[in-house]
């Protein structure tokens, strides 16, 4: 069992989503960064769509009450195990009793726990939200169950990398969306060009950008959106859908990120300036 | 039927997404001649990871493996050309009466008034008198788009949205009238509440509507409101097969 002493500015359960449910208005939900994700679980010998704790910012305090395989993943955190300082993105073990603490989080940070977070599932998934599932987030006090993995995990066996320097990039990669045909020559340029600021309001619905725009398109007929659409706010404001956004929109679609972009942007320290690239398809 | 259903536009939004864009009017039986499509193009395609409809189109995405979407839009438009009225056979037009208390719930129904020099009797009676058409699910998990609504009565919505809108709250915006599954800020004009629950995470499906689905709503006083709202009564029961 795990127990939260303390829950962090935001923690959650997260798996990579709930797919069957969209057309009943219910979002995608699921790990802000789905990259993170499947690495923090094939560091514990996870499948990759494990349900995780996410964390943003700072993290909470945990009590282990059993030995486990754990570990945490983030571009960068900070780990204390009973007070010293641990590895990140590493495999750690620990023994009943022990306490880890989880601090300074650039923007998310994963705990995965070798077998299965037991939590409530809604709708095919346990990621959590706030009309779908009892409890949009974790609280103090709050106790969660491990179910112990079925395969015995062989330590020596976990020895997968991921490359944490692709974080560092300042550029999204983006297909342009229809509404983006209707920007004058000059509002293309600027997108292309001018780097974006990104806005301390943004959270797991959406990114904004600090940039106000000076096209005020008109309003569309509601269509289906996904994480990674940018559309333009009736305020001229740039916003990226991310994974708990709605699944319908009728403000105007410029761009949609890639979806290693989506990863890329949501760990983006906030304030921070990002860029445009234009793809092709085809 | 299948000329009109065969005039669409497909475009990627991603290399694995791809938008279809219908040019039908909106009836109900396009509408559901929408969703007849997309539960065969589910059905077929085991790439795929996940589709939302709304109004005229469905977005498809396909999951992050090799999938080429050169590839997949030949096989919709393979799909749609094959698509017949027939299959529309078995998917008959379902009506649900809802019960709403105007009376006491009504927030904006002074507002309305005051801009429509309609009294709130008429309103109510605009509000009820028209089989409205479920045109899709969005906003919230379970939100009703329906429309069209009475041109003596469609508002704008406000111009700031109100931080809680309460669960069940029936509102305009324009030519659309929806209810609110659960409390949510939001920005429609308040003209009535339902005490039905219309979206149960703890039922598959959870909500029992679909697009093109017939929606009316009837008026109920406070205390038939209260009655309902204690009783855990299923919304089937408001469904009338015509």
């Amino acid at each position: 069992m795990i127990e939260l002493l303390s829950s962090g500015f935001y923690t959650s359960i997260q798996d990579n989503g709930r797919f069957n449910y969209t057309d009943f208005g219910a979002p995608l939900s699921g790990a802000m960064d789905q990259n993170l994700l499947s690495f923090a679980n094939l560091l514990v010998g996870n499948s990759t769509d494990q349900a995780v704790i996410e964390m943003a910012f700072i993290g909470p305090k945990l009590k282990f009450t059993k030995a486990q395989t754990i570990a945490i993943s983030a571009p960068k955190v900070k780990v204390f195990l009973n007070g010293k300082s641990v590895a990140i993105n590493h495999q750690l073990f620990v023994k009943p009793n022990d306490i880890l603490e989880i601090k300074s989080i650039q923007n998310w940070a994963y705990l995965s726990i070798n077998g299965h977070l037991i939590s409530e599932e809604k709708l095919e998934s346990q990621s959590q939200y706030h009309s779908i599932t009892t409890n949009k987030n974790l609280k103090k006090g709050d106790i969660l169950k491990i179910k112990k993995s079925q395969y015995k995990f062989h330590k020596k066996h976990s020895n997968v990398n991921y490359d944490m320097s692709i974080y560092d990039c300042n550029t999204l990669q983006v297909y342009t969306l229809p509404e983006y045909q209707k920007l004058s020559r000059n509002e293309k340029e600027i997108l292309s060009t001018k780097a974006f600021t990104i806005s301390e309001k943004s959270n797991r619905m959406a990114y904004q950008f600090e940039e106000t725009f000076e096209n005020r398109l008109d309003a569309i007929n509601s269509v289906p959106v996904m994480p990674g659409v940018v559309q333009l706010t009736p305020e001229g404001k740039l916003v990226v859908l991310m994974r708990d956004a709605q699944v319908t929109g009728g403000y105007p679609r410029i761009f949609q990120l890639s979806e290693s972009s989506i990863n890329l942007l949501s760990q983006k320290p906030l304030k921070s300036q990002i860029n445009f690239e234009i793809l092709k398809l085809k | 039927m299948s000329q009109v259903f065969n005039k669409y536009k497909i475009y990627f939004t991603s290399p694995r997404s791809l938008i279809i864009v219908w040019e039908f009017d909106l009836s109900s039986k396009y509408i559901r001649a929408l969703q007849v499509f997309k539960s065969q193009v589910l059905s077929e395609d085991k790439d795929i990871q996940f589709i939302t409809s709304a109004f005229k189109s469905i977005l498809i995405k396909y999951r992050l493996n090799n999938v080429n979407i050169l590839d997949k839009k030949k096989s919709v438009e393979e799909q749609l050309n094959w698509f017949k009225e027939k299959d529309l056979e078995d998917t008959k037009s379902r009506l649900f009466k809802i019960p709403v208390c105007y009376n006491g719930f009504g927030l904006d129904l002074q507002h309305i008034s005051n801009q429509t020099k309609l009294n709130q009797s008429e309103i109510i009676k605009l509000h009820t008198g028209q089989v409205y058409t479920l045109y899709f699910i969005g906003f919230l998990p379970g939100f009703l788009y329906l429309g069209d609504v009475d041109k003596r009565i469609q508002m704008p919505r406000h111009q700031k949205p109100r931080p809680k809108v309460e669960k069940g709250s029936v509102g305009i915006a324009e030519n659309q009238t929806g209810i609110y599954p659960m409390s949510s800020p939001g920005g429609w004009q308040i003209i009535g509440q339902t005490p039905v629950e219309l979206f149960d995470v703890n039922q598959n499906p959870p909500s029992p509507f679909q697009p093109g689905d017939k929606i009316q709503f009837y008026t109920i006083d406070q205390s038939e409101f209260e009655r309902l709202n204690n009783s855990e009564i299923s919304i089937q029961k408001f469904k009338h097969n015509d």
